[in-house]
């Protein structure tokens, strides 16, 4: 496994890598040459693996300045080692080396070097296949931003942002470029962008003085050259020049060189110096705009003040003349009081200002009549105060020269109404339907059911009434009209008391449209699609969208209570209470389920999906008076499994739930009588896969899935599986915002709507590659009109949520144990019990404090009780560790005594950082990717050490994010600059793991919403202040709390005696571990043993 | 005035012949308030001219003596007209600022918008002769020697043969420090470079020397903005990520597409009516789009 790495130097990118496998081998090397550099050899054949042949790369090496460990027992700083790069030591799990002496030295690194050409195609290649992964290697961290780097050059040569220049060199010789053209203040604003988020790692060539910029121009000129040279050179475009000599004409030598495969100008130097020159004039007038210091022209398109005529006579409009301080754009001084106060019309002498800004009016006139000749007129006159246009003018004043005059850095100001869709013909659809649904009642309905997949209601199948009609601006228009509109042929009209942009073109499709579309009666999924512009007809014609009546209405409208929406009340029987915005989403749910459509609920981590999810089914039941209406799928991640179960007994007891899970869950015939009898059915993931047969017989009264975005693209054999369920209706739950990750928004709707967004090819190229890549605004907007229906996502930040919510939520996670976590538990509580007996004293509660550690450690990961860093790569950490003197001088506190302390070790195994082997950091990675997906801020908070370590490689390696790390080993320099880090939240470090006794007290950590207690300490109290760190003065949003407790083992029977408050818990409180050890055989028995509920996962 | 008075008057000089039309020093306040260039180039002609020389120019200065005076690129040329028939030229030879040394020196001037500001309504700032001094020129604006003596900048020769500064170049050097007075920029044509050049050079922002490396356009304000970029040795712990900012290009609505904007700012070609370049950039940038739009949207050859 390679990391690779890319740097720009000669006009080539360089690809490197650094070798897991050399790292590993730890050869040490006396010379220059990195330390576990890959050969260049292996660096090709890794990126050959994936992306194909890369004909033409030559292997070179190159000098760079990288970061190295300082080795404290060495004097000769030489031997200092290389830094393993961010994400080698995510790959490797190496936890933070924050503390560490590093120092820059130089490294030599084999590269292949790739010319700009082939660069650019590996570039595009890598992007494309950002996200996935592969065998044989990883991108870099900078790499991302070197694609977009290449997106950025590809931008500018589509956007015409490119420049024929001359290059004069050190040694004299010219040569012809094409460069992109920086300096207009949006690109401007660009490259400083792209020069500020250079990584260190990018500009590391020895010799380069580590300057950005030299290597941006280098990388984007040539780039740019190739595209463009390459495109002229294969349609022959030198020909053009043939006439020309291009020995002895420089102009034309440099024309020859822009044109031609060689870009050197081959004329004498004097007269090229001339071409350079002149070269430059010319392109100086691209940059007049920054050169002119004081104010630039104005121009005010002004709507005549008279309505145009019946009989077609035109008004004329007004473009009155101004100037503007740039650097204050609100003021305007108009050319009409200028030149009045000049004019000196008391007759005093006009002010030397106003002189001065005459002058200025006059030149910005005459710089700006060269991009936009009419103006030459005005300057006819001694005092020009504005220009006079007809309609037909000043349209394509508007359409075509103002964009221009813009970028040259005038301003200019147009009615309102310009640019705006709505002022434009368009088409929008029209949807009859009744006030009512048709439901499961309807005999019509009801008989249309059974077709693959759904059932009940009609859903996205209904038949509504449909047609189509053209709007100007916000009025519909008939025929007729449109008709006397396209006679007059003015291309801006008086419509309804507005002007409408009237494109003689846009009439004529809209006429041809109307009468090609009559409308008609057709499918809710087909008008809906039709509606924003996709499967329709109006090509020409851009969709406005939608308008509706009856039930469609409703749906059009989300939930929107001012949209009087049907409010459902908390259904009866239902144990808890549901805020407004959570009944609000209630009812949206229970609306969606009787037209029989599916629903994704996406509301922020934290505003209660499953108290919400819970509610629909109690709803149900009301709904149906009181009896069954079938039994529900609930599909959810192993670790949460029973989290659903304790509240949906919590709130709902009345339902009924079978928990198919476990060796000895019901098979055949008989998982489809205990359906009947039940009115959810809870499981995972893995097991509709499994048991997909038995579970595809059942007809569902609705199919749930918890965390949807389990369900992805391509397809997996769990997806299949649960797409194949028959069911009535479908509801996903998830906390990620859905709307921006295209690839599994499609998966999510796909089984929420199947066949709405299409085929995912259809997808891809529809919306997914032109909101990626191009950041298509339109595309976007369109997708989320088309999916707002069927996604309900509010965030805490809502103003209707806002002031629902109490300052403090506190949750309790009830995590499933994994079978391996099981298996450890069980075998550790057997050997307690087993010894227990036979000593006493002492010995005994040793023996009882040992076996507690053990199994808070299994409830943690296996990892942390099986101290798995002690495996393969143990040797090569410890040498590391060495190496990095890095906490090997930390004294062991307390609160990490473990029996196996592998804290020293930088390095773990990757099985230790697999979240899945542990139920908890399952849960915890799952609910971290919402809170960084919300852009929130988490603080995690363990007893050990250890398992700080192992959550930060973790957390790394999964989210791909570098958490923050304060143990009773930090300084306190160092947790001074960790907190201070933590509260900048510029959103580089929004996960902070603490030790609970070193980061319990005293800290400030305001900038974090989420608190997570990944394990419990037997004091509510302990816990509270730790809570308090982010729960204080100073917090201004609600502060959710996570505690994690493991369903069936000692965490949670602890909890529960502290929460009835027993006898026994009151010795608990305060006194640490030492009560446990005075317990009676008996006592300990049932206080440890594993309690199975039919959670437990023998798979 | 009588034949005695003048000969009892031993420093009055002979009268001159009589001119009409010549240019006549009239300062009321006379050399008090000159502004520090004329005041400068005065001083630095009177260093090397001897009491006589300055008493008797100064007169013929102010009865307008001087009947030609041509400034030139690194010279002036002018007639004064003495005692005999004809009047005596003179010639003052500037030493001329090498292109070296104007390059820098336009290089300079360009960096601060105040002095472009300055020269377009006329004025040198002072603030030019210390720039001069820092750009390690050799020729300062104006010459002085230190302890006033005159130094050979300007080379001053005339037909009156005179070996020292004579009494036709003082005059001529009062009219001269006049002008210098209402067009102090004079100054930089005399040094080499007419000052509508030296504008025009500015207004090309950075000059072109015909040495080392150069290009024809110019740099984005970005590329010279440092506060952008940290040193190396401050981003060992954070070396190999991408900073936030990236987040905002790739947040940034891409603009909508304005056909050949550049192209229609431009204007007419370097190469004059000779080619139609401007025509050919056209193809060539729908071309470059057209090559770009495919380079972008390919979909990956997986």
């Amino acid at each position: 496994m390679l990391v690779v790495h890319a740097n720009w130097s000669d006009d080539c990118l360089h690809l490197w890598g650094e070798s897991v496998a050399a790292l590993r081998e730890s050869r040490s090397t006396t010379s220059p040459t990195h330390a576990f550099a890959a050969s260049s050899k292996e660096v090709r054949q890794a990126l050959e693996s994936v992306i194909g042949s890369l004909n033409g790369a030559k292997e070179k090496h190159l000098d760079l300045l990288l970061p190295h460990h300082v080795d404290a027992e060495r004097a000769d700083a030489r031997r200092a080692t290389p830094l393993p790069s961010s994400r080698l030591a995510g790959l490797l799990g190496q936890t933070s080396s924050d503390d560490e002496m590093l120092t820059l030295e130089l490294a030599r690194v084999p590269t292949i070097a790739l010319t700009p050409t082939a660069a650019l195609q590996l570039l595009l290649q890598l992007r494309d296949l950002e996200g996935t992964h592969h065998e044989h290697f990883v991108t870099a961290h900078a790499m991302h931003w070197w694609l977009v780097l290449a997106q950025f050059a590809l931008d500018c040569v589509v956007d015409q942002r490119v420049i024929p220049t001359v290059l004069q060199r050190r040694d004299g010789t010219y040569s012809a470029q094409w460069r992109p053209w920086l300096n207009d203040p949006d690109a401007n604003a660009q490259l400083a962008d792209l020069l500020a988020s250079m990584p260190a790692a990018a500009r590391s060539i020895d010799g380069s003085s580590d300057r950005a910029w030299p290597i941006v121009d280098s990388f984007l000129s040539a780039t740019i050259d190739t595209i463009i040279r390459t495109a002229l050179v294969d349609e022959d475009f030198e020909e053009s020049i043939a006439d020309f000599d291009t020995t002895s004409d420089p102009h034309a030598a440099w024309l020859s060189g822009l044109l031609g495969k060689s870009d050197v100008i081959k004329v004498g130097r004097r007269p090229t110096f001339d071409v350079l020159r002149d070269t430059r004039g010319w392109l100086g007038v691209l940059d007049e705009a920054r050169s002119t210091t004081g104010m630039r022209l104005h121009l005010e398109v002004r709507e005549p003040d008279l309505e145009p005529q019946e009989d077609g006579t035109d008004v004329s409009w007004h473009v009155a003349f101004g100037l503007v301080d740039p650097e204050a754009p609100e003021s305007v001084i108009d050319a009409q009081s200028l030149f009045e106060r000049s004019g000196g019309k008391r007759g005093s002498a006009p002010s030397a200002r106003t002189e001065e800004l005459s002058e200025m009016l006059l030149k910005e006139l005459a710089r700006a009549s060269r991009i936009w000749p009419e103006l030459e007129d005005a300057l006819q006159e001694a005092t020009p105060t504005g220009l006079t246009l007809d309609t037909r003018q000043v349209y394509q004043f508007m359409r075509d020269v103002r964009p221009i005059l813009l970028e040259a850095g005038f301003f200019i100001e147009v009615p309102e109404w310009w640019g705006e869709s709505a002022s434009r013909i368009n088409a929008n659809l029209l949807i009859d339907s009744p006030e009512h649904p048709p439901t499961m009642a309807d005999g019509a309905a009801a008989a249309a059911m059974g077709s693959q997949g759904s059932f009940g209601g009609l859903g996205l199948q209904s038949l509504v009434g449909y047609r189509w009609q053209v709007a100007l601006g916000t009025q519909v228009v008939s025929v007729e009209m449109l008709e006397k509109l396209s006679q007059r042929g003015a291309p801006l009209a008086r419509v309804g008391g507005r002007w409408v942009d009237l494109r003689p073109e846009d009439i004529d499709s809209a006429l041809k449209f109307l009468r090609s579309h009559p409308g008609g009666q057709m499918s809710l999924v087909q008008a809906l699609r039709m509606a924003h512009g996709i499967d329709g007809p109006p090509e020409a014609l851009p969709v406005s969208g939608v308008q509706a009546t009856g039930w469609v209405r409703q749906l059009l409208s989300g939930n929107d209570p001012a949209e009087s929406f049907q409010m459902t009340g908390p259904p009866e029987a239902f144990r808890g209470t549901l805020r407004p915005y959570q009944l609000s989403g209630l009812s949206w749910l229970a609306f969606l389920d009787r037209l029989g459509l599916g629903a994704c609920l996406a509301d922020d981590m934290g505003l209660g999906k499953t108290i919400q999810l819970i509610a629909l089914l109690q709803h149900d039941r009301a709904a149906n008076g009181g009896a069954s209406s079938g039994p529900s799928l609930l599909v959810t991640p192993m670790s949460v499994l029973g989290n659903w179960k304790r509240e949906l007994t919590r709130f709902a007891p009345e339902l009924t739930v079978h928990i198919h899970h476990g060796l000895d869950r019901p098979a055949g015939e008989r998982f489809a009588e205990v359906t009947q009898t039940h009115d959810v059915v809870l499981t995972t993931y893995a097991i509709v896969v499994r048991d997909q047969e038995a579970m595809q017989a059942i007809p569902w009264r609705r199919v749930v899935l918890d965390e949807a975005q389990y369900i992805k693209n391509p397809p997996t054999k769990q997806t299949a599986a649960i797409r194949s369920l028959t069911t009535r209706s479908r509801v996903a739950l998830t906390g990620t915002p859905v709307e921006n990750r295209l690839a599994e928004l499609w998966s999510i709707v796909e089984f929420c709507c199947p066949g709405y967004l299409g085929t995912h090819q259809d997808f891809r190229r529809r919306f997914a590659a032109p909101i990626e890549r191009n950041r298509d605004r339109e595309s976007a907007e369109r997708l989320r009109a088309l999916v707002r229906p069927f996604i309900l996502r509010r965030l805490k930040t809502d103003p209707t949520v806002i002031s629902d919510l109490p300052p403090l939520v506190e949750s309790r996670q009830h995590i499933t144990l994994t079978a391996e976590q099981m298996r450890l538990y069980d075998q550790v509580v057997a050997e307690m019990l087993g010894k227990v007996d036979a000593t006493e004293g002492i010995r005994r509660r040793g023996l009882v404090l040992s076996a507690l550690v053990k199994l808070k450690q299994i409830c943690n990961h296996p990892a942390h009780y099986l101290g798995e860093a002690s495996g393969e790569l143990g040797q090569q950490a410890k040498r590391l560790a060495k190496d990095a003197k890095s906490a090997a001088v930390e004294s062991t506190s307390d609160e990490e005594s473990d029996a196996s302390d592998l804290t020293t070790l930088p390095t773990l195994p990757p099985s230790a950082l697999a979240p899945e082997r542990s139920g908890k950091t399952q849960r915890l990675i799952e609910m971290l990717e919402e809170v960084l997906a919300a852009g929130d801020c988490a603080l995690i908070f363990t007893q050990y050490r250890q398992m700080g370590h192992l959550l930060v490689g973790m957390i790394r390696q999964a989210l791909d994010v570098e958490p923050l790390f304060l143990h009773g080993g930090t300084t306190q320099a160092k947790r001074d600059a960790l907190v201070e880090r933590f509260q900048k939240s510029d959103g580089t470090t929004p996960i902070f793991v603490l030790s609970l006794k070193a980061g319990g007290i005293g800290l400030n950590l305001t900038a974090a919403n989420h608190v997570f207690h990944f394990d419990r300490w037997w004091n509510p109290a302990v816990e509270n202040q730790a809570t308090d760190r982010a729960f204080r003065i100073g917090q201004t949003r609600t502060v959710n709390v996570h505690k994690y407790i493991c369903t069936g083992s000692l965490e949670e029977r602890i909890d529960q005696m502290i929460e009835q408050k027993t006898e026994l818990a009151t010795n608990i409180i305060g006194a640490g571990d030492a009560w446990l050890t005075e317990l009676s055989t008996g006592q300990l028995r049932d206080l440890l043993t594993l309690r199975r509920s039919g959670l437990e996962g023998g798979e | 005035m009588t034949q005695w008075q003048e000969q009892n008057k031993p420093r009055q000089p002979e009268n001159p012949r009589r001119v009409i039309g010549g240019y006549k020093f009239k300062r009321k306040q006379g050399v008090a308030d000159f502004a520090w260039t004329a005041d400068l180039f005065l001083r630095a002609i009177l260093a090397g001219a001897d009491g006589d020389a300055r008493e008797e120019g100064l007169a013929y200065a102010i009865s307008g003596q001087t009947v030609k005076m041509i400034p030139s690129v690194g010279r002036i040329e002018a007639d004064v007209q003495g005692r005999s028939s004809r009047p005596y030229r003179l010639e003052l030879a500037f030493t001329q600022w090498t292109p070296d040394e104007w390059d820098r020196l336009i290089a300079a001037f360009s960096a601060e918008a105040v002095f472009a500001a300055r020269f377009l309504v006329g004025e040198l700032p002072a603030t030019v002769a210390t720039l001069i001094e820092s750009l390690a020129i050799k020729a300062p604006i104006v010459a002085v020697k230190p302890g006033g003596k005159s130094s050979n900048d300007p080379v001053v020769t005339c037909t009156c043969g005179a070996t020292q500064v004579c009494k036709h170049a003082v005059a001529m050097s009062y009219i001269l420090a006049e002008r210098l007075e209402e067009e102090p920029l004079l100054l930089f044509q005399l040094r080499g470079m007419p000052v509508a050049r030296v504008l025009e050079q500015i207004h090309q922002k950075r000059t072109l020397s015909t040495r080392g490396e150069n290009q024809a356009h110019p740099l984005p304000a970005a590329a010279s903005d440092e506060t952008l970029v940290t040193p190396l040795e401050n981003a060992l712990h954070d070396f190999w990520r991408p900073g936030r900012r990236l987040h905002e290009i790739e947040s940034r609505p891409v603009p909508t597409h304005t056909p050949h904007a550049l192209l229609r700012r431009l204007g007419a070609s370097p190469m004059g009516g000779r080619f139609p370049l401007v025509g050919l950039l056209a193809t060539i940038y729908d071309t470059a789009r057209t090559r770009g739009i495919l380079l972008r949207d390919r979909e990956s050859s997986r």
